[in-house]
């Protein structure tokens, strides 16, 4: 009786302890956009992108890389929609969402960067 | 009787010189037509709409999306 309520806590354990280690592995590996840009891995470009900013390490890559890709499909799905150019839908959005990037974030507008 | 009298003169004198002040004062400002076209941009309030429209697919998107924006 008492083994088997031991094996149980014992597996209990093992799982709990091989959940925590998964998910703190994939965090640091999905890093998600709202640390990175706090971090300073990436920054806002004009153009509604997101890239790499000076100085920063190149661990937020492929977060660039999945992030534009979801972004152009959105701005691709506006500017069809609304018969404008994706590269005009970019910078709009870039232009509406400025405003509520917290001070300190690393922008690029017209090809300087800065951190805002 | 066809002999200018003074009234007469006097008065020729007075039309001259108001001849004379009136071309003295002729304006110099001339009215050119442009070398280039006038435009007039019709497409203003159509702008107005899409931007409009744009604006809130990308309000929408902002607000969906927040794992990307």
């Amino acid at each position: 009786m008492i083994t088997t309520y031991r094996l149980a806590t014992l597996a209990k354990t093992f799982v709990l302890f091989f959940t925590i280690l998964a998910a703190s592995a994939a965090s640091a590996f999905a890093l998600d956009l709202e640390t990175a840009r706090a971090k300073g891995l990436v920054g806002e470009v004009d153009n509604g992108y997101i890239a790499i900013p000076p100085g920063a390490g190149t661990e937020a890559q492929q977060l660039v890389e999945t992030v534009n890709k979801q972004r152009l499909a959105v701005y691709s799905e506006i500017a069809a929609k609304n018969g404008i150019s994706v590269e005009v839908t970019g910078q709009r959005t870039f232009e509406k969402r400025y405003p509520s990037f917290p001070a300190g974030t690393w922008v690029k507008i017209k090809g300087v960067w800065s951190k805002k | 009787m066809n002999r200018p009298t003074a009234r007469t003169l006097s008065a020729a004198m007075i039309l001259l010189s108001a001849g004379l002040v009136i071309g003295g004062c002729s304006p110099t400002v001339k009215v050119e037509a442009p070398d280039k076209p006038i435009t007039i941009n019709m497409n203003i309030k159509i702008d107005h709409e899409i931007r409009i429209r744009v604006d809130r697919d990308i309000d929408n998107a902002i607000g969906k999306r927040t794992d990307i924006f």
